[in-house]
């Protein structure tokens, strides 16, 4: 969902899309090496939503949702975020090859257990939902989930 | 030798005298004891008189003291205390209460046993002698008032023996005066220039004006049709008696007579039962000898309310509620005609029985969502109020979550969205005009099974409420594979909320015009068609809690709704 504020006064929208052109073209706090995929070390609100998130559903003795989801249930310590680049590309391709487009996605990258991967990129959206891929632990797809 | 007590008959006492008389006449119209009736103006005209353009000056007429003059000895210890004036003005109208203390004290001289050759003793009363003076009349040193000079007493004293001390005197004029003093009458002899006794101490006139009585009444403001009992008291008197009567005096027009109850005439209280704005005057209030009248204030009309409330507002089957029926003004008499219960579909749902006409609170038990309805007699009046239970499988104790009809609403609402694959949302309100929940529909713009977008509603369409939660509904299982027209791609139902979903309710919350209004504490909930998750502010932006919780499993589980 999300919530049309056209109240917004037309100068501060004039200002409001001046912002945003000038994140489109110089989008602070990413590297040269991540325009090219891998890890996304920014790590925003979305980041600490999805960490939240999946750190509940994952750890919830209540099985309902995290069974629907294909998750197994885990201790909070092995819900992980994972920071080596050998792991981010592996992920960052089969995203990739997962959305079947040619876009460098710049990921997330959450080990669940020993058998899964929860791989977000924090761009991509369908509808409300952010695009993310669950992958088994060799990066083979189990389901694109709104998250 | 015997000695002969005699009065001094200090011969410029004669035409004072006649002078006396000849203002007799003129002051006794004026005077008023017993005889006339003197209205006091009530209170609460009294209090706005002292404020009249923006000056807190009181009025002479303003109880309170009015002044005071100290006589001092008789010239040369024998002869009389000439009349002087006081300074002291007494107002028109108002109950007056003068005060005379002090005594004077009389030692023997010791130079008039050689000069007239015996010892003189003391005076009759003795060493002292209070403001009544002597026994014997004319009263030797008495303290005289009068509203002229040489003029009558204008009061008696009490008590009245002639060591008293202090004396009180009560009196009403029908005009402005000036009180005057004196101690015309004396007593002792004079050898040469040695009088029998010397004469030490003072007295002190005090003047005041006394509180008028007050009439009160039990209840202000009433309904028309209730009875108003007054009783009217008299502050500073010990006792008092009603010989004038009561009156109802109407303030408005075209309303019916009041009617006497009870009590009225000669009584010290009076009932009337009321149909109009008005006051009771009261006359002839006899206290200290005066005779007083005396007005209530004025009493309102109050058009009189009815409200019926329950608790608990819901309960899950069988649960016991209790209804209470009051009526605004409080002090109006009233009387249940019918209670009436009907609940939202069906019949029954309430035992053992529906609540009676004896009963202005009633308990009873519920297994059916309704209506409890109330008829009042007040007065004239008569007025009904209604307020609602909801029955509900279980509890959430979460506002406005366990009202029946907020629930049909997420039933409906949920179900709609799955039928037709769009996402929808409604804004939940609580209106304490009615003291209940409701709802409004937030149309979207436009809307798929995976987006909708919509305007937040203003708070200025919305006087009266406030809101409870924006409910938004996804139309999926958790975990159903769904096709994204925007994205043109299936994804499967996450549950729970998006991040967008997150982000719209900072906004909402951040919006200048819901600060405005105070609306800053709402929650915000979504209901997929297993769940209800629900976000509830934080200290601050972004720290909102229960991002992750499943809070209800609505349609499943152990308590479907």
């Amino acid at each position: 969902m999300q919530v049309v504020n056209d109240r917004v006064p037309r100068a501060q929208r004039i200002v409001l899309w001046i912002l945003a052109g000038l994140l489109t073209f110089f989008p602070g706090g990413r590297t040269a090496s991540a325009q090219s995929g891998g890890c996304d070390t920014v790590l925003d609100d979305v980041y600490y939503y999805i960490d939240s998130l999946y750190t509940t559903v994952a750890t919830d003795s209540a099985n309902t949702r995290r069974e629907l989801l294909g998750i197994p249930r885990l201790t909070q310590d092995q819900v992980g975020f994972v920071t080596d680049s050998a792991t981010c590309n592996q992920a960052a391709a089969a995203y990739t090859l997962a959305e079947n487009d040619s876009t460098n996605h710049q990921v997330y990258v959450f080990r669940l257990g020993s058998t899964r991967y929860l791989v977000v990129d924090r761009k991509k959206y369908g509808g409300e939902w952010l695009i993310s891929w669950l992958f088994d632990a060799s990066f083979t797809p189990i389901a694109r989930l709104g998250t | 030798m015997p000695f002969v007590h005699f009065q001094v008959q200090w011969s410029g006492l004669r035409p004072h005298g006649l002078i006396r008389l000849a203002s007799a006449g003129a002051i006794a119209a004026f005077v008023a004891c017993t005889d006339v009736d003197r209205t006091v103006a009530p209170a609460a005209t009294a209090t706005q008189d002292t404020t009249r353009v923006g000056l807190h000056r009181p009025l002479a007429t303003d109880p309170g003291p009015l002044g005071s003059y100290t006589l001092t000895t008789p010239p040369d210890n024998v002869h009389a205390t000439a009349w002087t004036s006081t300074g002291i003005t007494i107002p028109p109208s108002v109950p007056i209460k003068v005060t005379i203390s002090g005594t004077l004290t009389f030692t023997t001289n010791p130079a008039y046993l050689p000069c007239r050759g015996f010892d003189p003793g003391l005076p009759p009363w003795g060493s002292t002698l209070g403001p009544n003076g002597g026994t014997a009349s004319p009263h030797d040193f008495r303290v005289h008032l009068s509203l002229t000079q040489n003029g009558n007493d204008v009061t008696n004293y009490s008590p009245s023996d002639q060591g008293a001390d202090p004396v009180a005197g009560y009196f009403i004029v029908g005009g402005q005066f000036t009180l005057w003093t004196a101690r015309p009458d004396t007593y002792g002899d004079i050898c040469g220039t040695n009088p029998e006794w010397f004469i030490s101490g003072s007295q002190t006139v005090s003047a005041e004006v006394l509180a008028p009585p007050v009439v009160t009444p039990d209840k202000n403001p009433a309904v028309p049709g209730d009875t108003v009992s007054f009783t009217v008291t008299v502050p500073w008197a010990a006792s008092d008696t009603v010989t004038g009567g009561w009156q109802w005096i109407p303030d408005s027009a075209g309303a019916p007579n009041a009617a006497v109850v009870r009590g009225c005439g000669a009584s010290s209280t009076c009932s009337y039962v009321i149909y109009g704005k008005g006051h009771a005057q009261v006359n002839g209030i006899i206290a200290q000898g005066m005779s007083l009248s005396a007005t209530s204030p004025v009493i309102a009309i109050a058009v009189p309310t009815l409200k019926v409330t329950a608790a608990p507002t819901s309960v899950t089957p069988n649960g016991s509620v209790t209804f209470t029926a009051s009526v605004t003004p409080t002090s109006a008499s009233w009387s249940i005609s019918s209670w009436t219960w009907t609940p939202d579909s069906g019949s029954g749902g309430i035992s053992p029985n529906n609540c009676t006409a004896a009963e202005k609170t009633c308990t009873r038990t519920l297994s059916l969502s309704g209506w409890m309805k109330a008829t009042a007699v007040i007065g004239t009046y008569t007025r009904t109020d209604s307020t609602h239970v909801s029955v509900v499988p279980c509890l959430t104790h979460v506002d406005g979550m366990d009202d029946s009809r907020i629930r049909a609403a997420v039933k409906n609402y949920v179900a709609s969205s799955v039928a037709n694959q769009l996402e929808s949302q409604f804004f939940v309100y609580y209106d304490s005009s009615t003291n209940g929940y409701g709802f409004v529909d937030l149309p979207s713009d436009s809307a798929s099974v995976c987006l909708a977008s919509w305007h937040p509603p203003a708070p200025s369409g919305y006087p009266g409420r406030r809101p409870v939660a924006f409910f938004h509904v996804h139309p999926d299982h958790v975990g159903d594979i769904y096709y994204c027209p925007s994205d043109h791609r299936y994804e499967k139902a996450g549950g729970g909320f998006s991040k967008k979903d997150y982000s719209t309710y900072v906004t909402l919350q951040a919006l200048p015009d819901y600060q405005t209004a105070g609306w800053t504490h709402f929650d915000f909930w979504v209901a997929d068609e297993d769940f209800i998750y629900r976000l509830t502010p934080g200290a601050k932006l972004g720290s909102e809690t229960r991002l992750n919780s499943t809070e209800f499993e609505w349609s499943g589980g152990t308590c479907k709704w």
